[in-house]
């Protein structure tokens, strides 16, 4: 079985009972890996009655094929469970290390059930796995819980796990992972559904290596291709995610004043050249990756302190910064250090205090909500404050911890218009009025609004993708088309998740051709394009069908009003609105299914799915 | 064989790497935008490892980000006169 271990570990953290499972290889062609293999096992195990902070959801784990081989980017692992944040599918992908160690203990997905009686952690090597006490890590940020498992297993093992935040529930809640380089499992509360079931951390180690099933092949594919991915990338290398924040600004991309505003000339104030002037130690690297994006900054602020860790994300200094106005490198890099102690999704954090000051300025709330706290545009001190009080649960902080859907919903009508989000999930920072196809990809996205499971930004900024049927860039500003290109970039970047590479590869000219042919080479299959591209809308409709058992269908299919009837007036996408309708059509149309966005009979049976409503 | 103008400009760190934002080249009036790129990576040295080397590369998609009226232009475009381009960070993001 060349690409897996066979071993799936099923824990059951009620009655501390565990057992492995060896997956069919059928199962495995299907689903691949990852996002994937994930997908069908969450689908057997949990549905739309499930509590998803309740001991009969699960938390899910998952390498790919590719993950502890030396395909590059490939150290990665999924994360999946039902989301407390949206009450749907919920997922979340992350680099690091830990998906290696996971992998080179011998496990190819880790299924976790029940709830602890008291707080634990869970250790994983060759030998198999040990549900540890953990009464002395609750309480403990995520920098500090990986130096004391470190200090308790040893400097050779790597570290998820929760920080007070998913402790105490908070919907914005991580998994984080890799300590202060906090590689984050960020986006759906799944951090907050770790904390119902008492589980603090997970450490892993191992030697194993993931069987090949061409090696030498494999080799010479890889010296020549990671030359290129380094070249291309050089960018990306150097200066981050944040080193194209200015582009991104000067295309209408950058969402700024909580998706009020087109133009803001203050950020190159958050760009990743002005991150390496001021803060930058080192830049570090996720398993696997030749590029190395991850920025490790140290820096000593006369208003914040000491702030090290991860420098912040593109999407970090976007939801943090120009989404609330604040132009302040030190106050963006201090209240993501809060958030990575505490272990919450950045973008839904910062979409959450945007929201607030917005509902501030309009008199929606006030000092008495906010204790005290003035909430203007551009305070970047309230912004790092408000970041604590969701962290820990306290004052406004608590009802912004719930989600932008649920505090709107508490404060009233009026706040519903300032709270940004698709299905629950709150929306990451590309905007749809830049490039048509987002905001398709937000409205359809399984686990609500998300940037990542499209990535058509890429496609219609940039990069052309001729396997997938794109030699051109597609004109942004155009609606027909959309429906397939958002349908065909879902269902390869659902290889990518399941596969585990990094879709920063796009970049780099890495599409269906080289995915395919690692798959291949690592696995021994004989895949060929369609199929492969098959197994990829397989799992994007298994996930729809378990949204659709959550209720999910045309109705929930939706973008925010202020971006479908709010032109910004100025920009590089002044005046563009996207036509979601038209799209969604042309969408549900290629994806065979009906006007209610079900899935049909004939395309569940094409793509080898159960059909649900026989009885 | 006639010349044209066109202007460039740098933005972010490339600017400062070339140590200044606007560019203006007299170039041969059937040069293309490849050949613009190449004349730049030869005036600029530091800014050589970011411009689009490879052949295949139609964009110039995966290094920098080159925009004319607010669209990627294609390394095999004709320049013509006054023509006025920005060359950016690519559009990474996160
Ligand atoms: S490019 Fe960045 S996010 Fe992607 S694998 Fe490499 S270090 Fe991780």
């Amino acid at each position: 079985m060349s690409g897996y271990h066979g071993r799936i570990l099923d824990l059951n953290l009620s009655s501390g009972e565990m057992k492995e499972e060896k997956p069919e290889p059928t199962m495995l062609r299907h689903y691949i890996g990852g996002s994937g293999l994930g997908a069908r096992l969450l689908m057997d195990n949990t549905d739309g009655d499930t509590d998803p902070l309740g001991p009969g959801n699960i938390l899910i784990f998952a390498t790919g094929p590719l993950t502890g081989s030396r395909v590059p980017t490939s150290g990665r692992h999924a994360v999946l469970g039902k989301s407390p944040l949206t009450g749907v599918w919920g997922e979340s992908d992350v680099g690091g290390n830990w998906g290696t160690a996971l992998k080179k203990a011998g496990y190819d997905a880790l299924i976790i059930r029940g709830r602890a009686p008291h707080p634990v952690y869970i250790h994983l090597d060759e030998e198999g796995a040990r549900i540890e006490n953990a009464d002395h890590l609750w309480g403990q940020d995520t920098f500090a819980t990986e130096v004391l498992l470190k200090q308790e297993k040893g400097e050779g093992i790597e570290a998820a796990c929760i920080g007070p935040a998913g402790e105490q529930q908070v919907l914005l809640a991580s998994i984080m992972h890799d300590g202060r380089h906090s590689r984050a499992a960020g986006r759906t509360g799944l951090g907050a559904v770790m904390g119902s079931k008492n589980l603090k951390a997970l450490s892993a180690e191992g030697q194993r290596s993931t069987p090949l099933a061409h090696p030498g092949e494999l080799k010479k594919n890889l010296g020549e291709k990671v030359r290129g991915i380094r070249e291309n990338l050089v960018f990306l290398s150097d200066y981050g995610t944040t080193g194209g924040i200015i582009s991104l600004e000067e295309t209408g991309d950058l969402p700024i004043k909580n998706w009020l505003q087109g133009k803001w000339p203050q950020v190159e104030a958050l760009s990743g050249e002005k991150m390496a002037e001021t803060m930058l130690k080192k830049k570090f690297f996720c398993g696997a990756c030749p590029i190395g994006c991850g920025r490790e900054i140290e820096y000593r602020s006369e208003k914040f302190g000491p702030i090290m860790g991860a420098g912040p994300e593109y999407e970090t200094v976007s939801t943090l910064g120009s989404y609330c106005l604040v132009d302040d490198l030190e106050a963006v890099a201090a209240a993501n250090e809060l958030c990575n102690r505490y272990g919450m999704d950045t973008i839904s954090t910062g979409a959450a205090v945007a929201f607030a000051i917005e509902a501030f300025q309009e008199g929606l709330i006030g000092v008495e909500e906010t204790g005290g706290l003035h909430l203007d545009w551009g305070a970047g001190e309230a912004v790092v404050e408000m970041v604590r009080q969701i962290g820990e649960k306290k004052g406004l902080g608590a009802l912004l911890g719930r989600g932008v859907r649920a505090a709107a919903a508490e404060i009233g009508p009026r706040a519903e218009e300032m709270a940004l989000h698709v299905k629950g999930l709150e929306l990451p920072a590309h905007d749809p009025r830049a490039f048509n196809s987002v905001g398709l990809s937000y409205a359809t996205s399984n686990r609500g609004a998300c940037h990542l499971a499209g990535m058509t930004h890429a496609l219609e900024g940039s990069i052309p993708l001729p396997q997938l049927g794109y030699p051109e860039i597609p004109d942004r500003f155009g609606t027909g088309g959309k429906g397939q290109l958002v349908a065909r970039m879902q269902d390869l970047m659902g290889l990518f998740d399941s596969l585990k590479l990094c879709k920063f590869l796009l970049f780099a000219g890495i599409e269906v051709g080289d995915s395919l042919n690692w798959c291949n080479l690592v696995t021994g299959w004989d895949l060929d394009q369609k199929e492969f591209l098959k197994a990829g809308e397989r799992m994007f409709n298994l996930k729809r069908m378990y949204n659709v058992g959550c209720g999910i269908s045309r109705k929930d299919d939706l973008l925010p009003p202020r971006v479908l009837t709010h032109p910004r007036g100025t920009g590089g996408a002044a005046h563009n609105l996207p036509r979601l309708g038209e799209m969604l059509r042309e969408y549900y149309e290629y994806r065979g299914w009906d006007e209610m966005g079900l899935p049909t009979r004939e395309k569940l049976e094409e793509l080898e799915l159960e059909y649900p409503w026989e009885q | 064989m006639g010349t044209i103008r066109v202007e460039v400009e740098l933005k972010g760190p490339l600017a400062r790497l070339a140590g200044k934002e606007q560019l203006e080249y007299q170039v041969k009036s059937e040069a293309l935008i490849r050949d613009l790129l190449g004349l730049i990576g030869q005036d600029f040295p530091a800014l050589q490892r970011f411009l689009p080397g490879d052949e295949g590369e139609q964009y110039g998609r995966h290094r920098v980000l080159i925009l004319q009226e607010g669209q990627p232009v294609k390394l095999d475009q004709k320049l013509f006169p006054g023509m006025r381009l920005k060359i950016m960070p690519p559009l990474t993001g996160g």
